[in-house]
């Protein structure tokens, strides 16, 4: 049961880490969110 | 008015192919006077030092990666000198940021820069466009070509 809760802990944790990266992307402008994902 | 349409990116990894794709069909056909047009795929270096030769306008043909744009879907970014930083300059790779910002540090002037992009489906390894970005070449192009109207005129 434990596994599984921290299994279930970790997938939510990664989405809503990624959910927050997307929101971060579409704060700034498109040039700016053009140039910084074509630096990385 | 001279005007460079650099393609830009690599067509091993499927829709990043979309810049040299762009380009070469515009190439197919004859281009005003003043106008040049390259493939520049994956040589940054090559695109900085043909950026000396003193141009009045770069178009810059791109995918767009990320999920801010649908797959196929084009659009037209200026880039504005304050979205340049420094760039670490990367003599193997396309890096925009660094292939822009190096042309001032290496004596020339980074002249007024458009990017024609398009979003993407997918970057992954392979060959060929997705039928989505591969629909939005036509549009591209048209959008390419309004970028350098009146090129040729003094």
């Amino acid at each position: 049961m434990l596994k599984f809760i921290g299994f279930v802990t970790l997938v939510v944790t990664g989405l809503v880490f990624v959910w927050l990266a997307n929101l971060l992307l579409a704060s700034i402008p498109d040039i700016q969110r053009y140039l910084r994902i074509r630096s990385m | 008015m001279n005007v460079l349409v650099a393609g830009i990116g690599n067509i091993f990894l499927g829709d990043d192919g979309f810049g040299p794709e762009v380009v070469r069909q515009l190439g197919a056909s004859e281009q005003p006077p003043g106008v040049r047009v390259a493939d520049y795929g994956i040589r940054g270096m090559h695109l900085a030092y043909d950026l000396l030769d003193g141009y009045d306008r770069l178009v810059l043909v791109d995918a767009l990666p990320g999920p801010a744009h649908a797959p196929g879907e084009v659009v037209v970014l200026s880039v504005g000198p304050d979205d340049l930083g420094e760039g670490d300059f990367d003599a193997h790779g396309m890096n925009p940021v660094a292939v822009l910002a190096s042309v001032t540090r290496l004596g020339g002037t980074l002249p007024p820069t458009y990017v024609v992009g398009c979003g993407v489906a997918s970057t992954a390894q392979g060959i060929g466009l997705s039928p989505r970005v591969s629909a939005a070449v036509p549009a591209a192009m048209e959008a390419v070509r309004s970028l350098y109207a009146g090129a040729g005129r003094p």
